[in-house]
């Protein structure tokens, strides 16, 4: 029982550091961290690469990596925009998911049937499909239509869908199958396969849903800056993973990745990148810390599911 | 000359944490003498090696070579002063080839300028295999393309490249078939026959009272005795390691084959390319059918192709009760078949995450309801009757796999198939690397098993362990079926022998 509940304290510390780091900024700055204007702020900026790391995180808990994150926002809010065009408002989800779901189709596919490493696919599709949205956009930018914006500059549509996606992520990852076949691949991907389970098959539904949550993520993403352009979403997929890995999920994947890092991790770069900015911190130096901190975070994360090993060691 | 003695520890003692894995032993190892070490899962014996080996420093007590102060910090500095090492684990670096793997450390001597003679390395390589007449390995190729048993026998090439006065053995045997087996003792007998010493730590007994001159037998981390290998038998010894009396037999003691006439499992024409050559037999219900032969005949292959994970295999393998082909790992499952393989850490469990993981992973699928919904509760459940069912001792369901002996480790790889009702079972050395009770234990299971009428596959590299079990013996030869023999006619080891040669 004592062993449980230790390592349950090992995943309650990204939302301790979480707390530090609030209480900290808003002592620093006296209070204008937790106006409500900035609070605003931070929620919106956290949206986004919480989404897509829902998704994410399925590819990260199987020890693969995709970075084709930030390129799939900018197709699926490119398709979405086409869509609310030519067929009206409510196109635009069922369009962007489409893009998300084919591209996350076809990572998967690539990566189980020819074995090349996701990381040199996604890496490739970050280069060939930016070109493609490139190619469509030509030199123009598109225009989100307007009552799209508007419905997601209201409270009550962004929470309620990012509070669903949540629950419907935390169900399928720690209640289903899939979820654990998913973790299960990044302990050990041969004992999966020996079990009888088929591994590509869970591989390209990591993929898929990967890619399917950028593709929202997108969709929220267009709708706050008001349009596709063709550097929507440059360099997202950094700010994803280094929500994931400062939330303390391990890099090799595996029974240690939980939702409740993401989200925390999401919330703690938004928060440092906040704090810095109000306390007057140039631009390069909040980049260099948040570098900074992506380091140590993830050699705490270490050190922390060590000593818990080493304690259960002990008896 | 020969009972002067070489290498003698005092007083050795060694905490890990709150386990006291070497309780002030003391022990001394005759010149020219083959030496072993008894005891179960746990009892400290790959504690004492390492730390003869320099792998391990001891909390305290002192040890002599050659009657000065023997003190290796590293087993560089052990293989210096003439104590080599044969780990359990491989330690082999799968990117080089076997020669640079051979001579890691070492290469200085073959460069100039910070270049490798590759002529000279690969002369020296050969040299180290024709020396004590083992079975060279492919020099060029990388280490990561060969078997377990030629990583093996490259180890011990290694080892040996120090020139070693005492050479540690720790579980050397474990992984290799018969034929390695025969070439390890004539290894041993050459060694000994030049005035050198061999420590072995091995579980099988019958190969220890066979090769070694003195066997010390461990018991929970201190020394119980040292004893000459021609007092002692196999229960002699099994009753020194446990402390208690253990009945003799623990294979099964009928004569006859006993299986019921309906077929479970039926192949055909089973075949893969440079693997197995058209391989047709029949399982029974409660049938233990044993599957020997040499270290190439592909016995280990014939397990993972019958599981459905080999590529481009033809042929047919029928469930007969239901007359479905059996064409993936998945149809295995759903017909209540399993698979265990030979190589459990890396095929078999995750070593990272804890008990509760391992058992549920196999059984995920089965116990999820509508929309794929999992019950925390039943998931716990299942796992909690597997760790009373079959004695796993841990501290809970949390504790991480890695650090439970093998025989528990094996416990949890069993229980995970087990607690559901199974048809049939493909077993690929499950005594692998467990210790006496264990082992004992296991063939309990597969008896029960056979009561209840469940068809085994019981795929083995220990001849005695085939014979105890098995109501027939599928001999593989070169990849084919050379033979089938029977319980009651056939079960003899010169006649297995001489069907797998």
């Amino acid at each position: 029982m004592t062993r449980g509940v230790k390592a349950y304290m090992g995943d309650l510390v990204p939302l301790f550091t979480l707390l530090a780091l609030t209480l900290f900024f808003s002592a620093a700055t006296k209070g204008a961290l937790l106006s409500a204007m900035n609070l605003n702020n931070i929620l919106n900026q956290s949206i986004p690469p919480i989404i897509a790391g829902l998704g994410m995180m399925f590819v990260v808990a199987m020890g693969a990596t995709d970075i084709s994150t930030g390129v799939v926002v900018a197709l699926a809010s490119y398709f979405a925009c086409m869509a609310v065009t030519a067929a009206g408002f409510w196109a635009a989800f069922p369009a962007a998911i489409l893009a998300g779901l084919c591209t996350g189709l076809l990572i998967g596919v690539i990566n189980t049937r020819f074995k090349v490493p996701s990381f040199m696919i996604t890496l490739s599709f970050v280069i060939s499909v930016r070109a493609l949205v490139t190619l469509m956009l030509g030199i123009q930018t598109l225009q989100i239509a307007k009552p799209l914006r508007d419905l997601f500059n209201g409270w009550a549509v962004r929470l309620s869908v990012l509070a669903g996606l949540v629950l419907i992520v935390v169900y399928v990852f720690n209640y289903t199958p899939l979820g654990m076949y998913a973790k299960a691949i990044g302990e050990n991907e041969n004992a999966v396969k020996y079990t009888g389970i088929n591994v590509s098959k869970v591989k390209i539904a990591a993929f898929a849903i990967s890619g399917v949550m950028a593709a929202i993520a997108g969709v929220f993403t267009a709708a706050r800056v008001g349009g596709v352009s063709t550097t929507l979403g440059t360099s997202f997929e950094m700010k994803v993973m280094m929500g994931l890995f400062i939330g303390g999920i391990p890099v090799s994947g595996g029974m240690g990745t939980k939702v409740s890092k993401l989200i925390a991790g999401c919330l703690m770069i938004t928060l440092l990148e906040s704090g810095l900015v109000l306390l007057n911190v140039s631009g390069a130096i909040t980049q260099g810390v948040r570098g900074l901190v992506l380091l140590a975070a993830v050699y705490f994360a270490r050190v922390v599911s060590l000593s818990i090993h080493n304690r259960a060691e002990a008896r | 000359m020969t009972s002067d003695i070489v290498l003698s520890v005092t007083g050795i003692d060694k905490h890990f944490g709150a386990t006291h894995a070497n309780r002030c032993i003391t022990l001394t190892i005759k010149r020219g003498t083959v030496h072993g070490l008894a005891g179960e899962n746990g009892s400290g014996k790959s504690t004492l090696a390492s730390i003869i080996s320099g792998i391990q420093a001891p909390d305290c007590g002192v040890m002599f070579k050659d009657g000065r102060h023997y003190t290796p910090e590293t087993p560089l500095g052990a293989n210096r002063q003439g104590v080599a090492m044969v780990v359990q684990e491989l330690g082999v670096i799968g990117g080089l080839t076997a020669a640079q793997n051979l001579f890691l450390g070492k290469m200085k001597q073959f460069s100039r300028f910070g270049v490798v003679n590759v002529r000279r390395l690969l002369e020296a390589a050969h040299t180290a295999f024709a020396k004590w007449e083992l079975p060279e390995v492919p020099l060029e190729l990388p280490a990561s393309a060969f078997s377990i048993e030629q990583r093996k026998m490259l180890e011990l090439a290694r080892a040996l490249t120090n020139d070693p006065d005492v050479l540690v053995l720790d579980e050397i045997s474990q992984v290799l078939s018969h034929d390695n087996r025969r070439v390890l003792y004539r290894f041993i007998d050459n060694f000994k026959a030049g005035g050198k010493t061999i420590l072995m730590v091995t579980h099988d007994l019958e190969e220890m009272l066979a090769i070694c001159d003195e066997i010390s037998i461990l018991r929970d981390g201190a020394l119980v005795s040292t004893h000459d290998a021609a007092d002692l038998d196999a229960d002699k010894v099994k009753r020194l390691m446990i402390g208690r009396e253990v009945s003799g037999h623990y294979y099964r003691m009928d004569a006859k084959a006993d299986y019921s006439p309906d077929i479970v499992l039926k192949a055909e024409d089973f075949h893969v390319p440079g693997q197995i050559e058209r391989v047709s037999f029949e399982l029974h219900r409660g049938e233990i059918l044993g599957v020997c032969g040499l270290s190439d005949a592909g016995i280990h292959e014939l397990g993972t192709a019958l599981f459905g994970l080999a590529e481009h295999r033809t042929g047919r393998l029928t469930y007969i009760p239901a007359n479905t082909e059996l064409k993936s790992a998945k149809d295995v499952v759903k017909t209540h078949g399993a698979y265990l393989s030979k190589d459990r850490d890396a095929y078999g469990l995750m070593l990272d995450a804890d008990i509760h993981s391992n058992i549920s992973l196999p059984n995920a699928d089965r116990l999820s309801g509508a929309l794929g919904f999992q019950n925390p509760r039943s998931l716990r459940a299942l796992s909690e009757q597997a760790m009373k069912d079959y004695e796993i001792k841990s501290s809970g369901l949390e504790q991480h796999t890695r650090r439970l002996s093998g025989g528990n480790k094996q416990k949890v790889n069993l229980s995970r198939w087990l607690v559901k009702d199974l048809e049939y079972i493909i077993l690929d050395c499950p005594t692998r690397g467990v210790d006496v009770g264990v082992k004992a234990y296991i063939y309990g299971i597969l008896m029960e098993l056979k009561r209840k009428g469940v068809g085994i596959i019981l795929i083995s590299d220990e001849l005695p362990e085939a014979m105890g079990m098995s109501d027939r013996i599928m001999v593989l030869k070169d990849h084919r079926n050379a033979a089938v023999l029977n319980r009651e006619a056939d079960f003899s080891e010169e006649r297995i022998v001489e069907v797998m040669l």
